[in-house]
């Protein structure tokens, strides 16, 4: 017997503005307006930069 | 609750009954006022054991994880706990959700000694609301005894419960009461205007009430998780918007509402040999045959009722969900609730996301019972959708004497 093919959703992201779901790949958010790919990279942008942050004050910690 | 009926991707990749609901008989010690099923006495020519052991064999070759007994009431099979034991001994997960009006000291036992891993137990309300709802009283203090039974011979314990107009205002003492009471899981649904319930059309919640209970399940959430129960929305509870992530989001957060599942992952069974889709549509429409005229692979592979949500599209929808932003993946919300209210699947008034998109419009809708159901098991009757105003001055007529095929009892002990 062969298998009978089922139907795989697409997963949702949530918008980086808003938290609403959003299909992947959206541009422009339908919920807030915001525009994805510019919000996800200062998300990215502002983890990076307090990733360093905490770097760099757990290297003045070690040497204090 | 149950591990094993939950599915991944790869189970999604194919369609195999992997989580069965399986009614073994209609008779019911109980009389709902929201019974789909219109339970009481017993179908005609239910199933013999030679027949269900047969049915667990064929679910068990199809790839079935998890078995859900129910009713009626389960436990007034003579036969419930060979049936349990069978499931069991095939490598699956026995499961079974049940009122509990007589679920005595024995029958725990009984059921455990067979294998029974865990109980869903109905709460509908606090002890008047409940005993109104399930129609005899004293059903609530043997609703929390089977609690404690349970929990006290090892069965793991949950409880279900409907939400209508009038269980509404009580969710969060149930809540308490429930902990209280031993239960480690909380399923949650709408009232669907099924059975006996298109009866009792007050009963239903207006969809624009989901603006207010939405917020309300939030709150009990967040206190459920922090006392140790877990609430899982039931199919009909939804979708997206600011809380979808609580209910659905899983352990990463990333889990969503993902459409009926109907036919897909999910069959159900009459105790008579008929076979849907999901236990709880309405058997006029969506039987795919009978067990004994068919194999279930050949009910499962062919039959169009069981297909009907493998195949729907967007152009199947209608309403606001035919345009929502979110109609390629939700397909509509739940068939049973829609279907029950309108005939077809495919238009859900019943969605958060839907009366927020409409609040912010200054609109909302509400449903209006326009004919009578004819009085058989899972039948339908046939309900209007109106728009209007969200401010509209409409009276909202609150229940006040329930309609269920027989009126209030005291103790029911004598069973057939
Ligand atoms: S409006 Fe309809 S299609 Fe859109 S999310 Fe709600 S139920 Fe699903
Ligand atoms: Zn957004």
């Amino acid at each position: 017997m062969t298998d009978i093919p089922g139907r795989v959703p697409p997963r949702l992201e949530l918008c980086p503005r808003c938290s609403e779901h959003i299909y992947a790949g959206t541009n422009l958010c339908p919920h807030c307006g915001g525009e994805v790919p510019a919000l996800l990279a200062a998300r990215e942008e502002a983890i990076a930069e307090a990733l360093d942050a905490l770097q760099r004050l757990e290297a003045a910690l070690a040497l204090s | 609750m149950g591990e094993k009926r939950y599915v991944d991707d790869r189970d999604l990749s194919v369609c195999k009954p992997i989580y069965a609901v399986w009614e073994i008989t209609l008779k019911c010690d109980l009389s709902c006022a929201h019974c789909g099923s219109r339970a009481g006495s017993a179908r005609v020519e239910e199933l013999s054991t030679a027949e269900c052991l047969d049915i667990v064999r064929q679910l068990a070759a199809m790839g079935c994880r998890e078995v859900t007994i129910i009713g009626g009431e389960a436990y007034l099979r003579k036969d419930w706990t060979t049936i349990i034991k069978a499931i069991r001994d095939a490598g699956m997960d026995a499961s079974m959700t049940t009122g509990g009006k007589n679920l005595t000291e024995k029958r725990v036992v009984d059921a455990a000694r067979a294998g029974l891993q865990q109980v869903s137990v109905s709460v509908d309300g606090l002890e008047d609301v409940h005993d109104q709802i399930r129609g005899v009283s004293g059903s609530y203090a043997a609703a929390m005894r089977s609690i404690a039974l349970l929990k006290q011979h090892g069965i793991k314990v949950g409880v279900n419960s409907q939400i209508n107009a009038l269980s509404m205002p009580q969710l969060p003492e149930i809540m308490e009461r429930i902990i209280a009471a031993g239960a480690v899981g909380w399923q949650l649904q709408l009232t669907v205007a099924m059975g006996n319930a298109v009866e009792n059309p007050e009963l239903l919640l207006q969809p624009y009430e989901l603006l207010t209970l939405m917020p309300t399940l939030a709150e009990l959430y967040d206190s459920g998780t922090a006392r140790g129960l877990t609430i899982v929305p039931g199919n009909n509870i939804g979708y997206f918007g600011p809380y979808e992530r609580l209910w659905r989001g899983g352990p990463d957060g990333q889990g969503h509402w993902i459409g009926c599942n109907a036919g897909q992952n999910t069959i159900g069974l009459e105790a008579d040999g008929t076979i849907k889709g999901c236990p709880s549509l309405p058997t006029a429409e969506y039987s795919g045959g009978n067990i004994r005229d068919l194999s279930l692979e050949e009910i499962w592979r062919h039959s169009a009722a069981l297909r009907f949500a493998r195949e729907r599209t967007v152009d199947d929808l209608s309403g606001h969900c035919r345009t929502c932003y979110y109609a390629d993946l939700c397909r509509g919300g739940c068939s049973w609730t829609t279907h029950a209210l309108f005939g077809k699947p495919g238009n859900n008034p019943y969605c958060h996301y839907r009366a927020l998109q409409l609040e912010k419009r200054g609109l909302r809708e509400r449903v209006v019972k326009v004919k009578d159901a004819p009085g058989l098991p899972f039948d339908r009757g046939e309900f209007a959708l109106v728009e209007e105003a969200i401010d509209a001055e409409v009276s909202r007529p609150m229940p006040q004497e329930l309609r269920s095929p027989r009126s209030v009892r005291s103790a029911l002990t004598v069973l057939p």
